[in-house]
């Protein structure tokens, strides 16, 4: 069972967040070992239970949820396709830059930050997009959008790390 | 786990860090990156256009010390090479020469791709320029 499936949810990346809680709320009772009729101790029902607290998480995050379904989508592990685009790259250089060069003085470090949030929400809309069009493309454009899908994650990363790092 | 000698000493002193301008003909930038672990790193390389060697290389790296150090010594062994010769180094060398752990195998890759990117960059710019015709 896929973790979609685990919380009766439809596989599609658009995800209503109240929606998730319920459904994560209904399946943690049902499958909760303290609420197992059998007076017996089932590993079976643990693991269950643990297996839909990570679902939870998972599908909660936009980026950890997009990383996911891309897998069931594209039967592709992130680590196959490792480009970056490279004016991302020289974005992020610049701003590795910025943030090496200021002595956390609190403003350019809010700044930064508001920088990061923007460009993690535009590749937030992007996989929503993206995401949107694989589910009406034709066989042949599928493989294209996967790699646009994976290009996005794959720089998506790079500003998580960095808003990461200045939140520590 | 504890870096090797070599990679303290590249990363302690690193050799041609810098930029030449990207706008330079006879420079050639490649910049690659590892999402996995953030690495981001750019490598550039100028040629001299009478004997169309290598004559300077420079770098810059966001990363740990393996790809400061990886990166710092692809511009090491690039210089004085020809395009082809630069392209025939392999990751593998790297991953010897600074004694890298499996794990930390994947920087000097990132070298090595940078080092191709550089010069493809730079094969590109010279197949797109304008012919100069010496009359």
């Amino acid at each position: 069972m896929n973790y979609f499936e685990l919380l009766s949810l439809k596989q599609d990346y658009k995800i209503d967040l109240i929606d998730l809680e319920t459904k994560y709320l209904d399946a943690s009772k049902k499958h909760h070992p303290d609420f197992s009729n059998s007076a017996i101790f089932d590993p079976e029902a643990l693991k269950l239970s643990a297996q839909v607290n990570q679902a939870y998480s998972t599908l909660k995050d936009p980026f950890q949820r997009a990383e996911y379904l891309l897998k069931l989508e594209s039967g592709k592990n992130p680590e196959e396709i490792r480009t970056v685009p490279s004016e991302i790259l020289e974005e992020v250089m610049d701003i590795r830059f910025e943030l090496e060069s200021q002595d956390n003085i609190p403003e350019i470090t809010n700044q930064l930050k508001k920088k990061l949030t923007s460009r993690l929400n535009y590749f937030e809309e992007r996989l929503l997009i993206l995401f949107e069009q694989l589910k009406c493309s034709l066989s042949e454009h599928k493989e294209k959008i996967l790699l646009d899908l994976r290009l996005c994650l794959n720089s998506s990363k790079y500003f998580l790390n960095m808003l990461g790092e200045i939140d520590d | 786990m504890a870096y090797s000698t070599k990679v303290l000493e590249h990363y302690n002193n690193p050799r041609n860090v810098g930029s030449f301008d990207k706008d330079d003909p006879m420079v050639g930038t490649g910049i690659v990156g590892a999402p996995e672990c953030g690495d981001v790193m750019k490598l550039q390389i100028k040629v001299n256009p009478l004997t169309g060697l290598i004559e300077d290389a420079k770098f810059k790296t966001f990363g740990c010390g393996s790809a400061i150090a990886s990166s710092s010594l692809a511009t090491e062994w690039v210089k004085g090479k020809s395009l082809d010769a630069a392209l025939g180094i392999r990751n593998t060398e790297i991953v010897e020469e600074l004694a890298l752990p499996p794990v930390k195998v994947h920087c000097s890759v990132l070298a090595e791709d940078a080092i191709k990117a550089a010069i493809k960059n730079l094969q590109d710019k010279q197949a797109n320029a304008p012919q100069t015709v010496n009359s």
